[in-house]
């Protein structure tokens, strides 16, 4: 069974993440008491729809969901509202979910207003989305917004160390750690790489970095050797011998630098192995920060596959002083 | 028979010292919430920190940039840095007056994209 599915939380106490918006929506749901209108906002994959759902649940609700990416006309609008102007005959509670509401259209936004300004005592509505500035001001204004943050690297690890305590599976702490980075601050994303790793084998760094078809940092350090000593022999072998996709490639060796650099002046350490992390660091020690600048501005106009071969070859033979 | 349903409308009620300071860094849509969950305000302040909305991370990077300091400016960065460029060079571009540094940086990338670190690392 897909682990996502597995472990998706059904109580507000299962979130993983998330403190602050748990404890105030489980103070909510304890005196049986939901905001009239909420905006669920963050990036996608923060559990934002999931704890909605779970909200339905805690509190014995009714629930109507729309997707607004395939719903957003005023005949959906209106649907809802004549909906949520009849209480539930069970007498209920009645939670309107709409996803993705910033594709909502204008009109429906307008069909939708007044019952949100005078809603019924026991209908409730939660705007999901990504994009909470394109959810109408006077929408917004009636609105209690709950952001929904990405989860922090050591709440995910400690994520990680129970599923795989359930499962009964034992992966090195690197794996675990590459899997996190991976999954930047999203739990579906990370329980998937967790479950393809642990059904995989892929139990070393190297073999998650083949299987996810990641860029070889080892080749990413020297070919940045290469272009900031000059020495095109080293930085044109490294791309000769690439069989990846270049302008992921590219994205990845920009990352590489900013991690250098934030290692450098202790925002974060980097990550990789004691003799990588050496040989990223002496790079910057050896070399000024201006020329990493040039590098970033000249990787800027790789941004199509079609010339990425030739612009990232320009750089190695020519070096980082001769370009820009 | 018709049943008259009751109309529940929320009560708006003043914003705290705490909300208020909040608002600097908070929307009030997300500030409102608070008045009853005083200690939560700091857990969500060093949330937004982690990760801040956009106008935030253009007030930052305009000090970061102003102040020529490379760590910070790598601290503002942590978002999509592309997203965060093109963010600031609208801003620039909207500004009625500039400094002669933001001027030159304006003249650098009215343009071209160029990373946010060599503008930092501009010579006077």
């Amino acid at each position: 069974m897909d682990w996502s599915l597995k472990y998706r939380p059904k109580r507000l106490d299962d979130l993983v993440g998330q403190d602050v918006n748990k404890e105030i929506l489980k103070d909510l749901v304890a005196k049986d008491k939901l905001f009239n209108a909420m905006i669920f906002y963050g990036r996608s994959g923060c559990g934002k729809t999931t704890t909605a759902r779970i909200l339905v649940n805690e509190l014995n609700a009714e629930s109507v969901e729309l997707d607004a990416a395939s719903n957003n006309g005023v005949d959906d609008a209106r649907n809802i509202k004549d909906m949520a102007s009849k209480l539930a005959l069970t007498g209920r509670k009645k939670i309107f979910i709409i996803d993705e509401a910033h594709m909502l259209s204008k009109s429906a936004w307008n069909a939708l207003l007044k019952i949100i300004e005078e809603p019924n005592s026991k209908t409730h509505f939660i705007f999901c989305t990504t994009e909470y500035t394109a959810i109408p001001a006077t929408i917004r204004g009636r609105s209690h917004m709950f952001k929904f943050y990405s989860i922090e690297p050591e709440v995910l690890k400690d994520y990680a160390g129970f599923v795989l305590h359930q499962e009964g599976i034992k992966l090195p702490e690197a794996v675990a750690d590459l899997i996190i980075k991976e999954s930047k601050g999203q739990v579906r994303d990370m329980l998937k790489l967790l479950q393809v790793a642990a059904e995989h084998n892929l139990n070393t760094v190297e073999k998650l970095e083949k299987f996810l078809a990641l860029p070889d940092i080892r080749g990413m350090g020297s070919y940045l050797t290469g272009v900031l000593t000059h020495n095109s022999r080293l930085a044109v072998r490294v791309l000769k011998g690439l069989n990846t996709d270049l302008l992921e490639w590219r994205n990845r060796l920009e990352q590489l630098i900013y991690e250098i650099l934030e290692d450098h002046y202790g925002i974060r350490p980097l990550t990789y192995s004691d003799s990588q992390n050496q040989k990223l660091r002496e790079l910057v020690a050896q070399h000024p920060l201006e020329k990493f600048g040039k590098i970033l501005d000249y990787l800027l106009k790789v941004n199509r596959a079609e010339t990425a071969y030739q612009l990232l070859y320009v750089l190695a033979v020519l070096g980082v002083d001769n370009v820009n | 028979m018709l049943i008259k349903v009751k109309v529940e409308k929320e009560v708006e009620r003043p914003l705290t010292e705490l909300q208020k300071v909040a608002l600097n860094f908070l929307p009030i849509e997300q500030v409102k919430k608070f008045a009853d969950y005083p200690h939560l305000v700091e857990a969500e302040l060093l949330n937004e920190a982690r990760e801040p909305e956009m106008e935030n991370v253009i007030r930052d990077l305009f000090d970061a940039l102003h102040e020529k300091n490379p760590p910070k400016l790598l601290k503002v960065l942590q978002g999509d840095k592309r997203k965060i460029f093109y963010a600031y060079r609208k801003q620039l571009m909207s500004k009625d007056t500039l400094t002669e540094e933001e001027a030159k940086a304006l003249l650098k990338i009215e343009n071209k994209e160029v990373s946010l670190l060599s503008i930092s690392l501009m010579k006077d």
